[in-house]
């Protein structure tokens, strides 16, 4: 027969067989295992598993445990070390996670709320960019002039740019015969105003643009040393910078106190 | 010397004094922490340490009963035992048995009121199912029956060593036996006459 009763049923044969009920309960209970089968069963086992753990005899200590004053000397502190880096690590994580909300999210919605704005005001600003860069450029454009008699450029590559003057003309011709009048580069710069404007310009090379030289004067050439030139590196966004810095000090102090705690 | 007169010696910092105390309960610790541990090296080293923690804190002891402060340093030693064991779990080289166990001069042997061989025989069965049902039951309850059932402690002594209140004390008992019950009934068969459940309440 399988016994089913409440766990109130079990606590209170439990607390019948310890002598813990008041004197109205343990009348009930009495009452109850003398009518209620299932409840004298259950009863009857649970006073069985309680004789059987009473019965285990008291195992006594293998020595004895007294202190002696060497064992009881404070130990030394383990490191701070621990502690301190698994705060570290959290802190960095929470950290992280203000950073990456307030990167991420705060442009979304600033986007969202003033994007029609300034798509309206687009135009205006294309416009002012425009001029803005005009009126740089206007103050001193660099104008490369060459002989349009000579032409420039074209042609033989292998050639210098200091000695176009004996290559071929524009259209990548052949190569002017040696018995041609050569014509050095003219002193251009100490003849033409304009030249005089390019020679202080020069060094903005963004100016530059292409001109026909005033008659009767040659050509210019502009050297450059392109291999001097910086290389354009791609700007890191602040945020970005410390969403990488604060997960790796969250992810290295992390891994740290692990191992630390490990051993 | 009372145990009050001691404790006040203790925490003067009379080492002495503690040791009488220590001497006083050790068994008692001892067999709380081999119940609830079911190894006896591993609850001679919980009990030690308890003990060395117990001295260390002795200033955080407020009165009340003694036993159970000492109880509540012994199965906090136990409980982190078990969790260290649950984080690394140890397999043994070689089984054990308690045939490998020096017969003569063991405690089990001079605490046994029947030193015959069939009933140390019979007394061993019937440990190993007790224990082996211990084991099965949740840390709280096992705590709970061990400190009442096998050490006769009071309901609320044992509140104060679970930090736990009376009802629930009283849940957990109740419960643990039910457990303990059901397990012991699979041993039916094994277990001595004398410990066999007869007649009319049998499943």
């Amino acid at each position: 027969m399988k016994v089913t009763l409440t766990q109130k049923d079990w606590m209170l044969i439990s607390a019948y067989l310890d002598e813990r009920l008041s004197n109205a309960e343990i009348g009930k209970v009495e009452s109850r295992l003398k009518t209620d089968l299932q409840f004298k069963q259950a009863f009857t086992e649970i006073q069985y598993a309680r004789r059987i753990l009473r019965s285990l005899p008291m195992k006594r200590a293998p020595r004895n445990f007294t202190l002696s004053p060497q064992r009881i000397k404070m130990p030394v502190r383990r490191g701070w070390f621990q502690p301190a880096l698994s705060f570290v690590s959290a802190t960095a994580a929470l950290v992280l996670i203000v950073v990456f909300a307030g990167s991420t999210l705060l442009p979304m919605l600033g986007v969202t709320k003033s994007a029609a704005p300034i798509m309206a005001l687009a135009p205006e600003a294309a416009m002012d960019t425009t001029q803005k860069l005009l009126g740089e450029s206007t103050e001193a454009p660099m104008i490369i002039l060459w002989n349009p008699a000579q032409g420039a450029g074209g042609g033989n590559g292998n050639e210098a740019l200091g000695s176009y003057t004996s290559g071929p003309g524009i259209g990548g011709g052949g190569v002017a015969p040696t018995e041609a009048p050569v014509i050095p580069p003219a002193p251009m710069a100490a003849e033409s105003p304009t030249a005089k404007t390019l020679t202080q310009t020069q060094s903005d090379p963004s100016t530059l643009i292409l001109g026909l030289p005033e008659p009767g004067t040659g050509g210019e050439i502009i050297n450059r040393d392109f291999s001097k030139s910086e290389p354009s590196k791609p700007a890191l966004p602040a945020s970005t910078f410390w969403i990488i810095s604060l997960a790796a000090l969250s992810l290295v102090s992390g891994v740290l106190a692990l191992i630390l705690r490990r051993r | 010397m009372d145990e009050q007169a001691l404790i006040q010696s203790a925490l003067k910092g009379e080492l002495d004094a503690f040791n009488r105390l220590i001497l006083a309960y050790q068994d008692l610790a001892f067999n709380v922490a081999y119940r609830m541990l079911s190894d006896e090296d591993l609850a001679a080293d919980a009990v030690q340490n308890a003990f060395i923690s117990a001295y260390r804190n002795l200033k955080m002891y407020r009165g009340g009963s003694f036993k159970a402060w000492v109880m509540r340093m012994v199965t906090n030693g136990c409980y982190d035992e078990l969790r260290r064991q649950k984080r690394r779990p140890t397999t043994p080289l070689e089984p054990i048995s308690s045939e490998d166990h020096e017969e003569i001069d063991s405690p089990e042997w001079l605490a046994s009121a029947d030193p015959t061989p069939e009933s140390m025989i019979e007394q061993a069965e019937l440990e190993h199912a007790i224990q082996h049902c211990l084991d099965n039951l949740p840390l709280d309850f096992r705590t709970v029956v061990v400190l009442v059932d096998i050490q006769g402690m009071e309901y609320e002594e044992v509140a104060h060593v679970a930090r736990a209140p009376l009802g629930t004390v009283k849940s957990r008992l109740a419960r643990a036996r039910l457990k303990l019950r059901d397990c012991l009934q699979g041993f039916q068969e094994l277990l001595p006459a004398r410990f066999r459940l007869e007649g009319e309440v049998r499943e």
